[in-house]
């Protein structure tokens, strides 16, 4: 790909950015349901997707003929725009960045053989279970070279791989019936084998949920696990932290003033795309702008906002290097990368014994939020005197974002970020984008539980 | 060997605004290909993008098929058949813009961020074993966003259509009525109260998979074994809509090459009634494909809807609601989730208070509560001629609800 771009290193247009960026893919998706394979492909692509900004205006071409790059970024330059309010967006030129790190371990050199059998060993682990009514289990890879060039000399090239697989499964007894499911992530083949035993200890566990009563609706203390943690932190705070919300909105950027105490004095929440084996990995993002570690919120203050080199103009801020497309057909736009809440000093020990009567919440099946947020975690058990007690079901657990930043009683030491590849993070139209997040347990003093 | 290729050529010109401002134009013109290879009783599959003959896109199957997997439920019968839909208007994205326009000048107080496409698409589906089908729509998708100014959300509220007849300026001007009492904020007390969902499909999805043969036919679905039993209102028809490009569902034949070419009605005057099936799951269970095995060009079949909707009732949503003393229109409401029985609990982001069919207020943050014999039964107070944006293809349900304050 570098060959295409070094033709157009000496590119001059009208217009007072341009930058090109090319998406080569590999992706595999094998799906089985109830031990019926109904999906087995690889499959390569190959696109490009090129901008202008002119007279303050952004012009957009996606296409799969690499071939005629110049004189499509010409064409495109040649267009009229309904503005005319020329901008000076320059940014920094940054040190060429080249790092193809997985070229020894791509998932595009693992045969679709060896994926398709890992997955029918999974689905058939899955189906032992002798009150499995239904199973779904489904694998993802993708090997992706990004290669970039923009009108200031910024070029950079980079890999991404990742694969994953996610299972759900139904069990069934005398007409009850409990869905639940799991999930496993690597950067390596390898590190996706040998997983029936935790497969399985999940079904035994989602068993004893077969006959769990309800939960009563109502007002809990309740204790995130790391995967739940990871969601609120994602869904509740790290969309707010988009700057692109924020502008042409100056009451809400004095609402948002950086310096402001908005959560309890021990959480602090990071986004940082530089985490290697992570599936929000994003050395440099899709402006040319280096990952670094943005601290959200930092001891309980509000330290930093998500940005693209766009909305860090408008709003006079530094760049974070948030600005990502979900592939080559879309413009970058302000997403997260990892985020995640720091670890604390206590152990989960200490905070399950100094909990009682609160309610524990692990695994995710989806999660949303706006002021409000839900999630709707797989499974809830009431905490005793020694811990986790008796199970309950549950369908959803909300709050108003600011108050449960606010709520924050205690914070683990426990951390686990979460990656996966079936799935990820959408945004407009934009859907889906990989992202890991995740955290330490964090006990929240109440939260509407229904 | 036998062969079929799903051929999806796109042509689209979008027009996108930010903060108020158009701030975007975007072309994009391209072809993807899904193509499968039978052999040896297998099948081999694989995708690309952009143009590619016939001969290589097979070939391609050979290279990235992998090693191919069981395909013993058959093919299509033979069918060769043409349509044409809509054409893409352009004009809309004029629309779009001068929408923008109308929304700043008469809300000052919000920002307003939205996109709209236009899209030509061309679909073929041509196999070696008899299949030639060829289908051409248009469609547009527009939406805004809003924040109102100073307000710590992301979003205050949407307004969006999709199909191939939408009226923006239309939209606006209905959606005027609920922005100018975004300030507002109405008094609701914890109790039951009629709800109208936007999404009405929403509290279903316990409803929806026991339509799915596999799940109906293995017990793993919470309505397997209701086949025939009357379950709810006689209000209420749910159908699979065959072909409907209006909507923008323009594909009259599946992922799979089954034409059908009537509506397949899953409950029928409250009774249930059918069932969705593929040439898999159909073989599988003795029983013919409905026509429900969806295809994306990169993936394998899965089955699925084509289009659902509820059959029209005899008022309009807003006459059915004018006649209500207080009702809650439900318009973001993320998050919700059903249990496995079937009962369901959504918090409403963003909900407004109709009094006698005025808006009164937005809603405060809710949490709803109902159940799908309830929703779709006892609690149903109607259901509409239209539906919520004007074309629509689907009634809104009005129910009474459990509607607790957070």
């Amino acid at each position: 790909m570098k060959n295409l771009l070094n033709e157009l290193t000496t590119l001059k247009l009208d217009c007072e950015y341009w930058d090109v960026r090319i998406e080569d893919s590999f992706e595999t998706a094998v799906d089985i349901i109830d031990g019926e394979i109904t999906t087995c492909t690889s499959s390569p692509s190959l696109g490009a997707f090129l901008r202008i900004k002119k007279d303050g205006f952004w012009l957009y071409e996606s296409t799969t003929e690499l071939s005629q790059l110049k004189s499509s970024l010409e064409n495109l330059s040649r267009k009229s725009t309904p503005v005319k309010a020329k901008q000076n967006y320059r940014p920094e030129k940054q040190s060429p960045y080249n790092n193809i790190a997985s070229a020894s371990s791509k998932f595009s050199a693992v045969s679709l053989s060896d994926k398709l059998d890992l997955v029918k060993k999974y689905s058939d682990t899955l189906r032992t279970h002798k009150k499995a009514s239904s199973t779904n289990i489904r694998y993802r890879d993708i090997y992706k070279v990004k290669s970039f060039l923009n009108s200031v000399g910024t070029q950079f090239e980079f890999d991404y791989n990742s694969a994953g697989i996610r299972y759900h499964y139904t069990l069934s007894e005398n007409g009850q019936m409990f869905q639940d499911g799991g999930s496993s992530y690597g950067s390596q083949f390898q590190q996706l084998k040998g997983q029936e035993a935790k497969i399985l200890a999940c079904m035994e566990e989602s068993e004893k949920f077969l006959h769990a009563p309800s939960i009563t609706p109502g007002k809990y203390k309740v204790l995130l696990d790391p995967e739940v943690t990871g969601v609120f932190t994602h869904e509740s705070f790290g969309h707010k932290s988009e700057a692109d919300f924020m502008l042409g909105n100056p009451e809400a950027l004095a609402e948002w003033k950086l310096g402001s105490k908005i959560a309890a004095d021990n959480l602090t929440i990071v986004d940082y795309g530089g985490l290697t084996g992570t599936s929000g990995y994003c050395p440099i993002d899709d402006d040319g702008t280096p990952a670094q570690k943005n601290y959200l919120i930092k001891d309980g203050i509000l330290t930093g906002r998500l940005h693209s080199f766009e909305t860090s103009s408008e709003l006079d801020e530094k760049p974070t290097g948030n600005s990502r497309a979900m592939n080559f057909e879309f413009e970058p736009i302000v997403r997260m990368t990892s985020t995640y809440i720091e670890p604390g000093k206590e152990s989960l020990d200490s905070i399950l014994k100094r909990s009682e009567g609160a309610l524990l919440v692990e695994g995710v099946k989806h999660g949303s939020g706006l002021s409000t947020f839900t999630i709707a975690p797989t499974r809830g058990y009431k905490i005793g005197p020694g811990g986790k007690s008796e199970r309950v079901r549950l369908a959803v657990i909300s709050g108003s974002v600011f108050e449960t930043l606010k709520n924050i009683e205690a914070i683990s030491s426990d951390f686990h970020l979460h990656s996966s590849a079936v799935g990820g993070c959408g945004k407009m139209e934009q859907w889906p984008l990989p992202v890991s997040d995740g955290g330490p347990y964090v006990l929240i003093k109440e939260m509407q539980v229904g | 060997m036998d062969y079929d290729i799903l051929s999806i050529q796109e042509k689209s010109s979008t027009t996108k605004a930010e903060a108020g401002k158009i701030s975007a134009n975007k072309n994009q013109e391209i072809q993807r290909h899904g193509v499968r290879r039978f052999a040896d009783g297998k099948v081999f599959q694989t995708s690309r993008l952009g143009s590619a003959s016939q001969d290589r896109l097979i070939s391609d199957t050979k290279e990235w098929g992998g090693p191919g997997t069981t395909h013993e439920f058959g093919f299509a019968p033979k069918h060769t058949e043409a349509r044409n839909g809509a054409v893409a208007n352009e004009i809309l994205l004029q629309n779009f813009t001068e929408g923008l326009d109308i929304l700043n000048s008469q809300h000052p107080n919000f920002v307003f961020t939205g996109q709209c496409t236009v899209q030509q698409q061309d679909v073929s589906l041509k196999s070696s074993y008899g299949l030639d089908l060829k289908t051409t729509g248009g469609f547009c998708e527009w939406y805004f966003t809003y924040q109102r100014k100073g307000s710590g959300n992301m979003i205050d509220g949407f307004l969006a259509e999709t199909g191939a007849k939408v009226d923006i300026k239309k939209e606006i001007q209905t959606h005027s009525a609920f922005l100018k009492m975004q300030n507002k904020i109405a008094t609701v007390k914890n109790g039951t109260m009629p709800v109208l969902f936007v999404e009405a499909m929403q509290p279903l999805s316990k409803l929806l998979e026991s339509f799915y043969i596999h799940k109906y036919s293995e017990g793993a679905a919470l309505y397997s074994g209701k086949m025939g039993e009357k379950l709810f209102s006689d209000k209420i028809t749910l159908v699979d809509s065959a072909y409907d490009p209006d909507s923008g569902a323009i594909r009259f034949f599946d992922g799979e090459g089954i034409v059908r070419t009537e509506d397949l009605t899953l409950i029928d005057k409250g009774r249930f009634n059918g069932l969705m099936s593929d040439l898999r799951f159909g073989r599988k269970f003795n029983k013919a494909s409905t026509g429900n095995g969806q295809r994306v060009y990169n993936r394998g079949v899965t089955l699925g809807p084509r289009s659902l909707r509820f059959q029209k009732g005899q008022e309009s949503w807003k006459k059915i609601v004018g006649q209500l003393d207080r009702c809650l229109i439900a318009m973001v409401s993320a998050g919700g989730d059903s249990n496995d029985l079937g009962e369901f609990s959504s918090p409403v982001q963003i909900g407004y208070i109709m009094e006698k069919g005025e808006v009164i207020g937005q809603a405060p943050q809710v949490t709803v509560k109902t159940s799908i014999e309830n929703y779709l039964g006892k609690g149903l107070i109607g259901v509409s001629s239209d539906g919520f944006t004007t074309y629509s293809p689907s009634a809104c349900l009005i129910s009474e609800m459990e509607v607790l304050v957070n």
